[in-house]
């Protein structure tokens, strides 16, 4: 019998290779539409861009367009610690918020269809050009604000009276308030974060609450001890969901910088600045990553 | 069909539709009920605000902007507002070139996530999960940082280089120009690098790790090869991720900015028609007037109704699935 034994790659090794196969696309457009942009976009920043018929011509300066950033550009910083702030403080408003609104959509009630498309709403329009032009819409405005006297809305005037006489310092009155005039704001924001933490309660199984339920636990406990572990790893993508969404969002100030120099044609001031902004927002993430991993319970470990 | 009956008819009975005969319970669930109804009620007004403000601007004659007596429902309707911001945009051309441009992207989007999403899945390769991480990386980098090189790339665009090689044997490179096509993004769509793709891919698979493994060792005993198993068994069972995927990526294309911006400056998109809207409007001169500032804010209120209208024509339905294929695909855990 012949032995026509023919040296085949082995079932892993093809897979091995196939799987390169399949991700050869990605890896294809992430070096060319991403990496090299990004080299090239960080010389720009590193150089003094002129541009002459069609292309640019780049003379090296070093460092010389961040010290401007930093130092000498009043504007840039100002922004920059403006929107960074207001991401940070929003975040965990809209986590919080998001999470109360899915615990009460997960409850079956009449019309709760209903009040889910409706909350979903904001994904459709939000972060899209129709919500910058309502935002700085003066007239919506007055009317959110309750500046006119017949026309408010939304009035935390008479809140705040109340609870000055209550006793409560008033910064705490200040801050409440504060919430509640931004009431808008955050609905708005929280379209995507609530249908996640819905998928997330959802998937917590029932056996648990049966059990908890046996033990005696009261509704209070149940949420803390049960459900909010449960739920943590979906919390971790939601933290970080925000952070980057709520930064790369059209009406970002500090885009609206960069985008202003870039039509003056002034590529490497802006070049830098989209820099310093990448990189900020790069260390954020990786801080908030890891300080919540530590927290996180993972149910399969 | 009977034991099918009793079955469902166990499954429908859920402990909440007992009648609760303890008078103090009873009140507590009836104010806890009435407590999420304002709840609801209220937010959902927040939520509804802007698109009650707009459709109400939007139908009004523009004396009665700043009209203090009128609530909600101005005292004459009028559809002259649309009919101007209608002509003036030519928004059936443009909502057709915008929508054009979304699905073109969108199925382009589809395709490569969903292969590059079962390459990450059920292939394990060295540096997996550094390239895997470099996916979710491109997720937090802010646009601008890639945006203005691509823009000079796609300006003279000599196909990653093959031009330059033709120019050796030709003398002159050659390249052409793709601002204003549809290239620019179909091409980064293609390469699963469009507008969160990262995500998408993310999405993908967690999908397809959640599918069992022994479909694809039947289908090797069975003789398929790797492909033809991602094609025939694989993609059938992709209904519901592909279904998110797709209604998101229509979303977030119809609402882009940023990278329209970049590379269209004639044949515009509806975001960028209406962004600029603003400008232009102080601009025009209808019947050798300018029109005043109550006109001006009226037909930006029209134009920002059309340009969701689209959208909201496919939510309200489509709004099912929307909501529930995000819990049904099962993308967590």
């Amino acid at each position: 019998m012949a032995k026509n034994v023919k040296k085949k790659i082995s079932y892993e090794r093809k897979k091995q290779y196939a799987g390169y196969l399949f991700i050869a696309l990605w890896l294809f457009g992430f070096t060319f539409l991403t990496l090299i942009p990004l080299c090239q976009s960080f010389s720009y920043s590193l150089s003094d861009a002129q541009v002459q018929d069609g292309g640019i011509n780049l003379t090296f300066v070093g460092l010389a367009n961040y010290k401007r950033a930093f130092f000498e550009d009043a504007e840039f910083f100002s922004t920059l610690v403006e929107t960074l702030g207001s991401v940070l403080m929003e975040t965990p408003l809209i986590i919080i918020f998001s999470l109360f609104i899915a615990v009460i959509l997960n409850n079956e009630f009449r019309g709760r269809t209903l009040a889910r498309a409706i909350f979903f709403l904001p994904v459709i329009i939000a972060g899209g050009v129709a919500m910058d032009i309502i935002n700085s819409d003066t007239m919506f405005n007055m009317m959110m604000s309750g500046n006119r006297s017949n026309g408010g809305i939304i009035e935390a005037n008479f809140i705040s009276q109340y609870m000055a006489e209550l006793g409560i310092s008033s910064d705490i009155i200040a801050y409440i308030v504060d919430i509640v005039n931004n009431i808008f704001n955050l609905t708005w924001k929280s379209g995507i974060q609530i249908l996640i933490f819905i998928a997330a309660l959802q998937s917590v199984s029932s056996s648990l609450y049966e059990v908890s339920k046996v033990e005696g636990a009261t509704a209070w406990e149940t949420f803390w001890k049960v459900t909010f572990p449960m739920i943590m790893p979906m919390m971790l993508v939601n933290v970080v969901y925000t952070i980057i969404d709520n930064y790369i969002n059209y009406s970002n100030a500090v885009f609206k910088m960069i985008r202003t120099y870039s039509e003056r044609i002034k590529f490497d001031y802006a070049a830098a600045m989209s820099w310093i902004n990448f990189i900020i927002i790069f260390i954020i993430i990786i801080i908030v990553y890891l300080i919540i991993n530590k927290r996180i319970f993972y149910m399969n470990d | 069909m009977k034991l099918n009956d009793l079955a469902s008819g166990l499954g429908k009975y859920k402990p909440d539709d007992r009648k609760i005969y303890d008078a103090k319970q009873r009140s507590l669930k009836f104010i806890i009920g009435l407590f999420r109804f304002l709840l609801i009620f209220g937010l959902a007004f927040i939520i509804l605000y802007p698109i009650m403000y707009m459709l109400s601007v939007t139908f009004r004659p523009s004396e009665q902007l700043y009209d203090q007596s009128v609530i909600w429902i101005p005292k004459s309707l009028t559809l002259e507002n649309l009919k101007f911001i209608w002509k003036h945009i030519s928004y059936p051309t443009a909502a057709l070139r915008t929508l054009a441009i979304s699905l073109l992207n969108t199925v382009l989007q589809c395709i490569s996530c969903s292969l590059v999403g079962y390459g990450f899945a059920r292939f394990k390769f060295k540096g997996r999960n550094i390239l895997f991480m470099l996916v979710i990386f491109t997720l937090i980098i802010p646009p601008q940082a890639t945006t203005m090189p691509l823009y000079f790339s796609y300006v003279k665009f000599d196909f990653f280089g093959i031009g330059k090689i033709i120019g050796l044997i030709t003398g002159e490179p050659w390249y052409i120009s793709l601002i204003n096509t549809p290239l620019p993004m179909a091409i980064s769509a293609m390469f699963a690098s469009g507008i969160r793709a990262g995500l998408f891919i993310y999405m993908y698979r967690q999908f397809y790790r959640g599918m069992p493994s022994e479909l694809e060792e039947a289908a090797y005993i069975d003789g398929s090869g790797l492909f033809n198993t991602y094609v025939r068994i694989m993609l059938p069972n992709t209904g519901p991720i592909l279904l998110v995927t797709f209604l998101f990526s229509i979303v977030w294309y119809w609402n882009d900015y940023l990278y329209s911006a970049l590379f269209y400056n004639k044949s515009k998109p509806l975001s960028l028609i209406l962004a600029n809207l603003q400008n232009e409007l102080v601009t025009i001169r209808v019947n050798a007037m300018a029109l005043d500032q109550a006109s001006r804010m009226v037909y930006i209120q029209a134009a920002c109704l059309l340009y969701i209208l689209p959208l909201l024509i496919m939510y309200i339905f489509l709004q099912k699935y929307f909501t529930e294929s995000v819990v049904r695909a099962g993308i967590v855990g």
